[in-house]
């Protein structure tokens, strides 16, 4: 991990929700610090005694984390995704009139915390201003929560098929025509299809979607630079992926997916890692010695014993079989279940320690 | 504004934060109501075919597909329940397909706000609505998103209403904003772990909930480990070095969800207990897991 700390600039911690994804994040944070870096930690939701541990206070300000024995910095900010979609617009709003037009639009409130993709592009903004600062020798992007890996990297292009032209050119309309008005710019069939539509969703509905289409003109192409260069970012050679991940099938079947489409997209995928996999007495205990200990246990606890040794046995040929199949192709680093706080700075600088030293 | 709806049809919504085994937990839920003789749906969300994969049945999406007596599974994606509805308004299937190869469309559609969203919410309520094809079940358990994109697919329905109030499109989204606050109709069930963060994530979303769809949701706690009588653990003394780390999880776990469990009584407005399955395979864990969860739906 050190390695891939020290040859980065930027490193995109991805993953599905309730996997530790922003505990992972912070504690490479960390060992960046520890390695004499300036590392800036960025998450959008944070769990509360992780904000706690790390000073988080607010959204939308960097904070320096109190770290020991460090000879770098640790830094930390709270993504709020409503407040940089509305600072994004009032920056690139040509005027004042086109940020109310935009925001006093029904469906801008919807638009701007329900569709998916719009938190992946408020924390690109974010991460491609902080890169951009040049504050920081390590910025780590800690993604927005969501059902699954690859969600993060289609959100750029959803919203950028959002803002393009092609979609906005239709609700353009002449002077004196009524909103959502669009037929003479479309084609026979589009007009039945729009027709249908209008007639499914009402002409209230469209009016407000054409409105807010129109105002949005005005911003398409400065979203679409920013898309752009966010893109480019992400697949910028100083850029690494690390995926993390629990530890089930499904899970690692998605790991496998997402590696898949990483590649294809040009991305790289510095690791893998699978987080909480084994209990820590479970993963550093010789098998043979850990058995004959538990005979020596009362009769209930023998028992829990046994059972959950089986069990972690069970995964553990699980975990084999997707290494044998994927070890070539993909770094795996398991990290245990920490039987101590893990929310603390001591127990991030314990996450820390086994990123750097249980390497497969 | 409101109306009666006298379809029996039961929803239950399950959630809670990742990784918390919402997932087997529903399978539980539609398995134990099944052994009554209960005919239900078993719904994921997205196209993750997680009950597919994971049961070994063929994947044929939103068609339901047979797993064990009374329970069928399947998977709905926004756009294909968007396609549903839309289908059911133009009739005819043509137009439908043409709006959907329409490139125009296309991108309205995925950028038009919480119309995917709309759209899942407002087949599951069809049944209880009386809208378009009836599903034949006495119980529809939605496995659903994590907490907060949770939220946001009960809140489309009343987004979409307080912005556009007329039209078939405002009309509709009041019907299902109705259906989602009827406990009679609907039931949320919140999975989580004897841990404190997972409870705490479940107290806010029973909060959330409360206020925003007067409903009293159960809490499932999910993988306990101390149920039921447990005898004290040896002293660290008495116990064999290799085995020493082990005690010392247990007593931890032990701690933990003492205090979660006794926090979730105190906060919770109902909670069951279900025990930690030992098995890595999901179809023994749902069976595991069936007899707990017939307090998710006795009750009611």
């Amino acid at each position: 991990m050190d390695d891939i700390i020290k040859s980065h600039k930027v490193i995109v911690c991805a993953g599905s929700g309730g996997v530790g994804k922003t505990t992972v994040a912070a504690s490479v944070g960390l060992r960046a610090a520890q390695l004499g870096l300036k590392a800036l930690v960025l998450t959008i939701d944070p769990a509360r005694r992780l904000a706690t541990a790390l000073g988080i206070k607010a959204a939308g300000e960097a904070v320096q984390v109190n770290v020991q024995d460090a000879s770098g910095q640790l830094w930390a900010e709270m993504i709020n995704p409503d407040l940089i979609f509305d600072q994004f617009i009032e920056n690139t709003a040509p005027d004042k009139d086109t940020v109310d037009r935009i925001k006093n639009n029904k469906l801008y409130h919807q638009l701007s915390t329900t569709l998916s993709g719009s938190q992946e592009f408020t924390s690109l903004v974010k991460l491609h201003d902080a890169v951009s600062s040049g504050d920081y020798d390590l910025v780590i992007l800690d993604t927005p929560p969501a059902q699954h890996a690859v969600d993060f990297l289609n959100a750029p292009e959803k919203i950028y098929s959002l803002f393009q032209s092609t979609v906005t050119k239709w609700f353009i309309r002449e002077k004196g025509q009524q909103p959502g008005f669009f037929k003479k710019l479309v084609n026979r069939g589009t007009q039945t299809v729009l027709g249908v539509f209008e007639k499914i969703t009402g002409s209230e509905f469209m009016g407000e979607l054409s409105e807010f289409f129109l105002a949005l003109t005005e911003l398409q192409d400065e979203i679409g630079k920013k898309s752009i260069s966010t893109h480019r970012l992400l697949v910028d050679d100083k850029t690494t992926f690390v995926l993390v991940t629990s530890f089930d099938e499904s899970k690692l079947q998605e790991a496998e997916t997402f590696h898949k489409y990483l590649r294809r997209g040009g991305y790289s995928l510095a690791s893998v890692i699978i987080n909480r996999a084994f209990p820590e007495w479970f993963q550093n205990a010789d098998p043979d010695q850990l058995a004959q200990a538990m005979q020596a246990l009362p009769g209930d606890l023998q028992r829990q014993g046994e059972l959950r040794c089986q069990y972690f046995d069970r995964r553990r040929n699980l975990y084999k079989r997707f290494q044998i199949q994927y070890s070539e192709s993909l770094r795996v680093v398991t990290l245990p279940e920490l039987n101590s706080d893990a929310f603390g700075l001591q127990g991030l600088a314990r996450i820390a320690d086994y990123l750097t030293t249980s390497e497969d | 504004m409101s109306r009666e709806f006298t379809n029996k049809q039961k929803l239950f919504f399950v959630s809670g934060k990742g990784g918390v085994g919402k997932s087997l937990t529903s399978a539980a839920l539609a398995l134990d109501m099944a052994r009554s003789g209960k005919k239900v749906l078993l719904v994921e969300l997205g196209d993750a075919r997680f009950f597919s994969r994971s049961f070994q049945l063929e994947d044929r999406g939103a068609e339901p597909t047979p797993w064990k007596d009374g329970v069928d599974v399947a998977a709905w994606e926004g756009e294909a329940c968007l396609r549903e509805y839309i289908l059911h308004y133009v009739k005819v299937a043509a137009i439908a397909d043409l709006f959907f190869e329409n490139s125009v469309m296309k991108s309205l559609v995925r950028a038009a706000p919480a119309l995917n969203e709309l759209a899942i919410i407002g087949k599951a309520t069809s049944g209880v609505r009386n809208f378009a094809a009836p599903m034949p079940y006495d119980a529809i358990v939605v496995d659903s998103y994590a907490t907060g994109h949770f939220l946001a697919l009960l809140k489309a329905a009343r987004g979409m209403y307080e912005a556009v109030k007329f039209g078939p499109m405002g009309r509709h989204s009041s019907d299902i904003d109705q259906v989602l606050c009827d406990p009679e109709h609907t039931k949320y069930v919140i999975v989580t772990l004897p841990e404190e963060l997972p409870v705490s994530e479940t107290l806010e979303l029973q909060k959330s909930l409360n206020d925003d769809f007067k409903a009293t949701p159960t809490v499932f706690v999910n993988k306990c480990q101390f149920l039921g009588a447990t005898e004290n653990l040896p002293s660290s003394a008495e116990v064999p070095e290799a085995a020493k780390g082990f005690v010392a999880e247990m007593d931890r776990i032990k701690n933990v969800e003492t205090e979660a469990r006794q926090r979730l009584q105190k906060e919770a407005a109902a909670s069951v207990d279900g025990p930690f399955v030992f098995s890595v395979d999901p179809a023994e864990v749902a069976e595991g897991l069936h007899p707990a969860t017939r307090g998710l739906w006795t009750t009611s």
